[in-house]
């Protein structure tokens, strides 16, 4: 019954407010590439202070998703992701926008989002305490690993060269090592330019790696940027409900994946939305559509990526670690609030922690009425505009968008020079996706090895120590098993072709 | 030896040498800032290695999608890197305002395919520009991030 009043705490009229206008303006901010969710968590933080405790928290956390949630827009319209969360959805999405489906793919997104949204927080409210405990058996080298195993599954998703894609995930790691040392502080490969030393910043480096290409090939060609909307116009809802109710088991299974994935801290949204493509992708029997507009593509990401923040909140109230910035910035709110986190957080500051909880859950719910309704509209828009009106404006964002981040001018150069680096790249077939990757996930994949490699040293077995463990071992096998099994499909589907071949003769 | 079969012995050959100064780097740095930037360009020299021995080997195309790209205007888009190479430059001294509009105005042009219409282009042109105003004062006043004013200031 006391849960039943938390509830009723939640949807209070202010609340309501609270969570809607968050929403809108998370999505709004997610949907621009180089705003992020940390900036508008953080920004609006200290408006939050004068509210009361509960209602600010479900403001953070409503704008905290909805800005997940709409970075799906510019990965569907645009084919660039307004969050690196979205990197994945950018694969089927913009192919679907392509054909004249973006408003059937964001309303897909919008659905699979709010699915996502609502079992990770489900799977907060039920097993919180219990599942925080798995995020404690995972150490450096499993951490290494797990940042392996999405770069080598992003490589295997380079269909016709994974060789290519694993090159181009090296240079993304190459670059992350751009600046002071993750771990040691040394000065790397910035050749003695001062504005280099802070390293290549990640968002920045992700709208030029997206937009300048996608600039380019639109100035190149004379080929309309999105089809118009199909015959059938409006959100496509009907259409969306089945696509989304054929593919359910993709869908719970990314919703559970996506939240586990997000109890992991530092994993996030990119790795979450990768493994569940990639998995959507092995368990599907049309695997050769996925990467040119296949709904299971953009079910299964965005339904993981919005999990993540139900799960990246269990070890942030449970254990107070918190898994990625925003849930930094939100554990920093809770402690200005006077909130001590930990195990006993549920019970002690129970009105406040499952109001929140409960807040969450609204704005999730909330997203798919405001989605809808932002998604029709920037579908119509986008693809009306004229190639004189769109160039502009999108260089007009990703150029305001990277000087917003640090307020640096240098962000934005470093920005257009790695996009008209990826143009170069894609022109030279090397995909270019996993650079992005790379680039996300190097520091994780760098404190992970270096400090397995500092305590194997110590213990007179390196090696060892990055093969000790199940986890690190089933790790390790799936990595295997994703680089392996283009190879072994192909020999498999050759050894079907040539005993068929056989029965016929 | 075909289009593609040159541009990936190129790649190949940037990315050994980028692996070798990324190795050659590494050699000025303590173990523990080496280590990682050390397995990362032997992995990157070592996968470029194997690009190469197999485009050598195979008789297959080696990427299925680049073979057939569609005939692209390039001068558009030297001018369109051009343009945004200028705009940053001029983004301090004209202030963020002013540089974003004339770039916008010159974007537009490089990226108009059809016959210029005068009517159609002030709207464009009046569009943007309320548009960068609009964000620019989102950003000062609503997300606090200082701008350039440059020579409006």
């Amino acid at each position: 019954m006391e849960i039943l009043g938390y509830l009723l705490n939640a949807l209070t009229p202010s609340n309501l407010m609270l969570a809607l206008c968050g929403v809108v303006l998370g999505t709004i901010i997610g949907a621009l590439p180089g705003l992020s969710a940390t900036m508008a968590v953080a920004v609006l933080v200290p408006f939050t202070f004068t509210m009361d405790p509960a209602s600010g928290l479900v403001m953070l956390g409503a704008i905290y998703t909805s800005s997940l949630y709409g970075g799906a827009f510019a990965a569907i319209l645009v084919n660039t992701p307004g969050t690196p969360s979205a990197i994945a959805t950018t694969f089927d999405g913009f192919p679907m926008a392509r054909r004249g489906d973006g408003a059937l793919a964001i309303t897909i997104a919008t659905i699979a989002s709010v699915v996502g949204g609502v079992v990770g927080v489900t799977l907060l409210l039920l097993l919180a305490p219990p599942l925080a405990k798995i995020a404690l058996q995972f150490g450096p080298a499993e951490y290494f690993w797990l940042a392996i195993l999405g770069l080598t599954i992003v490589s295997a998703l380079s269909a016709g060269n994974q060789l290519k894609g694993l090159t181009a995930a090296l240079l993304g790691l190459a670059l992350s090592l751009v600046g002071v040392a993750t771990v040691g502080g040394d000065v790397r490969l910035t050749f003695g330019n001062s504005n280099l030393v802070s390293g290549v910043n990640i968002i920045a480096g992700l709208i030029g790696i997206y937009c300048i290409p996608v600039l380019l090939d639109l100035v190149m060609s004379r080929d309309p940027h999105l089809q118009p909307a199909t015959e059938r116009g409006g959100f496509r809802l009907c259409e969306a409900g089945s696509t989304i109710i054929r593919d359910k088991v993709n869908l719970i299974r990314s919703s559970i994946l996506g939240t586990l994935i997000g109890i992991l801290p530092g994993a996030g949204g990119s790795i979450a939305s990768l493994v569940t493509y990639a998995e959507a992708r092995r368990a599907s029997s049309d695997s050769k559509s996925f990467g040119k507009g296949n709904p299971s593509g953009i079910i299964a990401t965005e339904s993981a990526n919005n999990a993540t923040v139900g799960g990246g909140f269990v070890p942030t109230l449970v254990l107070g670690i918190p898994g990625t910035p925003p849930d930094a910035i939100i554990l920093g709110a809770l402690m200005v609030q006077g909130i001590k986190v930990g195990p006993t957080l549920f019970v002690e500051q129970a009105p406040i922690t499952y109001t929140f909880i409960f807040g969450l859950l609204i704005a999730t719910l909330f997203m798919l009425p405001v989605g809808l309704i932002i998604g029709r509209f920037a579908f119509r828009a986008i693809s009306s505009i004229p190639k004189a009106a769109l160039v502009p404006a999108i260089a007009f964002l990703t150029v305001a968008g990277s000087y917003a981040i640090q307020n640096s001018i240098s962000d934005t150069v470093i920005m257009f020079v790695l996009g008209c680096f990826a143009w170069v790249m894609k022109s030279f077939s090397y995909p270019i996706s996993p650079i992005a990757l790379g680039l996300v996930l190097g520091s994780i994949a760098e404190q992970g090895f270096v400090q397995s490699y500092l305590i194997g040293q110590a213990q007179g077995d390196v090696l060892g120590r990055f093969f000790h463990g199940p986890i690190s071992l089933a790790l390790v096998a799936l990595i295997l098993l994703g680089l392996l099994y283009p190879t072994f499909k192909k020999l498999i589907n050759r050894r079907g072709n040539t005993s068929r071949q056989g029965n016929d003769i | 030896m075909n289009d593609l079969k040159i541009k990936t012995a190129f790649g190949s050959i940037f990315f050994i040498s980028l692996g070798a100064i990324v190795w050659w780097q590494s050699l000025n740095l303590s173990v523990m800032g080496a280590v990682f930037p050390r397995v990362v360009s032997i992995t990157m020299m070592l996968t470029s290695v194997l690009i190469i021995l197999r485009m050598l080997l195979s008789k297959a195309p080696l990427w299925s999608e680049a073979t057939r790209e569609k005939p692209k205007n390039i001068w558009r888009g030297i001018l369109l890197v051009m343009t945004i190479g200028i705009w940053l430059m001029l983004f301090r001294p004209l202030g963020m305002i002013l540089s974003s509009i004339l770039a916008f105005a010159v974007l537009m042009l490089i990226a108009e395919q059809d016959e210029l219409r005068p009517l159609r282009t002030t709207l464009i042109l009046i569009g943007g520009a309320i548009g960068i105003f609009a964000v620019t004062l989102a950003m000062t006043e609503v997300l606090m991030i200082p701008v350039p004013k440059g020579i409006l200031s």
